[in-house]
């Protein structure tokens, strides 16, 4: 489990809403908090600038002048693949809300919002937007390697030693070691153990 | 020796004293734990930086003997100035450690309670001494009457028998607030007897006399009557007067954030020290009277340090308060709106029998203003809400600065006179009727935010379309907007019922007409059942219906509402079917220049 802290530091909350008050209040209330923060007061303003690279959360109204926030939830699940979709709204129908979590949003909040329900949603968001974007690394990791070194990365994650690798694979030894390093490097892992964990989260296991 | 030598002297102490105890758990209990009482996990001392080396020394030994004789007590031990006791650490330290002027400002200011104060061993007399320094001018001399007047005035310091006389008095000037260095930048330090720098000032030499204020004790009285005592000013009947080297006058001090039971724990643990051989005793403090008094001798601006951050502290202390406050605020406006509305409806029945269709018209608009004015008001409603719990929570968390805490103020003002705003902006709707100010802003905004107000509140179940031109500005009024949407959306829904598909669309954009002027034109289109050529002409005619719901209502307010704009509004068959309703505005360009 990630610390709170470090959640914080590799994370960036957005704010997209058209009221001002509104807006700085929220960043007043999340960065009283620990958080990172940037506002946007418009879908497309948050489209032209946000950098779709920093996990993190988006907390969106839902009706707004221009692109709404549906409508940008939408743009997002085509463009940020990690970020965790909070919305908020002041008049948000339930219809509005079950489209949304049908969509994936991760919460749909009314106005006026209970700070702590509010917080310990973009919590969550954060989080969730962090593990998945870290997922997506190593999977991308993972996908550079060749066959043979996910094949031994496999084995080597499952306990086997080099020699009975050799054999399960009919290569030498010193083959294996080789496959095994430049897997580990790729990986970005240090032990057999940081392996089976990576794999584990990537399902690749 | 100067101040900042002093200074980094003991900052170097304490770097390398920085002390953690923990006594472990298991030898605890071997000793049995007796009421153990519920500390914080660590009990934070902090000492204040000029305390002087036997002084820190006597503390850290009381601590030690507090950790090693009790129950599992982990402390801490840390150096902090004036300054950070002042700002942000109030809230990080259990108990300080500090000379009667700093304990005095903490005191009035802060809301410590002082416990303990150091005393040296048999000394009976009060342990709350001040100065360190006797500043003497000449009797005669009357332009100086405070050590403020005697910045640069030439000094005689007489540093014998090893007294840091210069250092102290830098001390004491800290305290009162003047830069030592400005003080002293035309001191001579003289090493001779006593008796003879003495007899030299009397003569006329320098300005001012800086002696050791223990020293006082040994002056020629001859001598005395022809000088004036500058500092110390506070008399306490001390044999040599006030004098930090023979008094001790330093207090331990329990900050707000220590419970009853860790202070219990403290003054109990020091006061039973064993005493064999030490310089210095604990004695119990509790009247801080005359720690008071002594803030009044004090400079102003060396206090007024602590009152600013009392401010902070005043907030901290009751914020509940705040927060309440800030409830009763929002409950005063919404009771306003109310009474308002009430007031507004109840004036438009009184009328209604003279002036029947536009009164009936005025308590419809009244009526549906209500639910537009409750949409409003609960965006800075919000936002306060927003600012109250953060304040609260930083709070708790430790991240309530200064700044923080006068933006957060600042910005819950600004909301509360936006919610006010509203309301009185309803309230000369309501009053006056036509009496709009109409100011210019984003349309495109106004329809869209509307057009969502509108649709929340209607029991359509069918689909609603906006098409919104974005960046249409206009001079307009919120509330009109959301009228007239309001009551063309409800018509529509109304035609739309049992249609299956049912769809209305509301479409904002820029047009020019036929004469080449640019205008606006805002359309709400249903697809109900297709409108007859006698349903357009009937709406096209001022309506005389008295349904107070009904459509021939709710156009007459659209009507009255756009023909006051300086726009029109045409209804057209929809294609297929359904009724188009296409209201136009002449496009104003903005008049700035």
């Amino acid at each position: 489990m990630l610390e709170l802290n470090e959640v914080q530091a590799r994370t960036l909350i957005r704010i997209v809403d058209d009221d001002p008050g509104v807006r700085d209040s929220y960043r007043f209330l999340l960065e009283g908090e620990g958080w990172l923060t940037r506002t946007y007061d418009s879908a497309e303003a948050f489209l032209q600038s946000d950098n779709a690279l920093i996990p993190g959360c988006i907390l969106l109204d839902l009706r707004m002048d221009g692109l709404d926030g549906a409508g940008l939830h939408k743009k997002i699940l085509s463009e940020h693949s990690s970020l965790s979709v909070v919305f908020v709204s002041a008049h948000g129908t339930i219809q509005d809300a079950v489209k949304a979590l049908k969509r994936g949003a991760l919460d749909f909040l009314t106005k006026p919002v209970d700070d702590a329900v509010l917080v310990e949603a973009v919590k969550n968001g954060a989080l969730c937007s962090l593990e998945s974007a870290t997922m997506h690394e190593s999977e991308s990791k993972y996908e550079e390697l060749t066959d043979r070194e996910k094949a031994v990365a496999g084995l080597v994650a499952k306990g086997a030693l080099n020699k009975q690798i050799a054999i399960d694979l009919g290569i030498s030894e010193r083959t294996v070691q080789i496959h095994r390093a430049n897997a580990l490097k790729k990986l970005g892992v240090r032990s057999s153990a940081e392996l089976a964990k990576l794999l584990i989260e990537i399902k690749r296991f | 020796m100067h101040a900042e030598d002093l200074e980094s002297r003991i900052s170097f102490w304490f770097a390398g004293l920085l002390l953690f105890f923990f006594a472990a758990r298991d030898c605890a209990a071997g000793i049995g734990t007796v009421n153990q009482p519920a500390l914080n996990p660590v009990s934070v001392f902090k000492v204040v930086d000029y305390c002087p080396a036997d002084k820190l020394e006597f503390l850290q030994k009381s601590l030690v003997n507090a950790v090693q004789t009790s129950d599992f007590v982990p402390v801490r031990l840390e150096a902090t100035s004036t300054k950070s006791l002042k700002q942000e650490n109030v809230h990080t330290s259990d108990f300080v450690f500090a000379d009667p002027f700093t304990a005095a400002g903490l005191i009035r200011y802060l809301g410590y309670r002082p416990l303990l104060a150091l005393v040296p061993e048999g000394w009976r007399r009060n342990p709350d001494s001040v100065a360190a320094s006797a500043v003497f001018v000449r009797r005669s001399d009357a332009r100086f009457t405070n050590l403020r007047s005697l910045i640069g005035a030439e000094f005689l310091i007489n540093s014998l028998n090893d007294f840091p006389a210069q250092t102290l008095l830098a001390a004491d000037a800290e305290q009162l607030g003047i830069s030592s260095s400005d003080l002293l930048k035309n001191a001579v330090e003289k090493f001779e007897p006593l008796q003879t720098t003495i007899e030299k000032f009397a003569d006329g030499a320098g300005d001012a006399l800086i002696i050791p204020a223990c020293a006082l004790e040994g002056v020629d009285e001859r001598l005395k009557t022809q000088l004036r005592l500058v500092e110390p000013r506070l008399y306490d009947g001390l044999p040599c007067m006030h004098s930090t080297q023979t008094s001790p006058g330093w207090l331990l001090l329990a900050s707000t954030k220590a419970s009853k039971e860790q202070a219990d724990w403290a003054a109990s643990r020091f006061l039973s020290q064993p005493d064999e051989g030490m310089k210095y005793s604990w004695r119990s403090y509790d009247d801080p009277r005359r720690l008071i008094e002594i803030m009044r001798t004090g400079d102003e601006s060396f206090f007024a340090k602590f009152r600013r951050v009392s401010i902070k502290s005043f907030v901290q202390d009751n914020i509940e308060y705040f927060m309440a406050l800030a409830v009763s605020v929002i409950a005063l406006l919404a009771a306003l709106a109310l009474s308002v509305l009430k007031l507004a409806r109840s004036r438009a029945e009184m009328l209604k029998t003279s002036e029947k269709l536009g009164n009936l018209e005025r308590a419809s608009i009244v009526g549906q203003m209500s639910s537009i004015v409750a949409h409003e008001l609960k965006q800075p409603l919000f936002a306060i809400r927003n600012y109250a719990s953060s304040l609260k929570r930083r709070r708790t968390n430790g991240r309530l600065t200064d700044e923080s805490l006068d933006w957060a103020l600042e910005r819950i003002v600004a909301e509360s006179m936006r919610a006010n705003e509203i309301i009185e902006h309803v309230r000369s709707y309501a009053k006056g009727g036509r009496a709009v100010v109409r100011s210019r802003g984003s349309l495109s905004r106004a329809v869209a935010q509307s057009v969502s107000e509108a649709a929340s509140r209607l029991k359509f179940q069918g689909r609603i379309e906006t098409d919104v031109e974005p960046g249409i500005e206009a001079a307009f009024d919120l509330l009109e907007v959301a009228l007239i949407l309001r009551n063309l959306m409800t018509n529509a829904a109304q035609a739309l019922e049992s249609i299956p598909d049912a769809l209305i669309r509301i479409s904002l954009r820029r047009r020019t007409n036929e004469s080449g002027e640019a205008q606006i034109e805002l359309e709400v289109v249903d697809n109900g059942r297709k409108a007859s050529r006698e349903l357009i002409e009937k709406l096209g005619r001022p309506t005389t219906s008295s349904k107070t719901n009904g459509l021939g209502l709710g156009l007459s307010i659209v009507s009255s509402i756009v023909e006051n704009w300086g726009g029109s509004i045409e209804f057209l068959p929809a294609e297929p079917s359904g009724l188009r309703v296409r209201i136009v505005l002449a496009e104003q360009q903005s008049c700035s220049n």
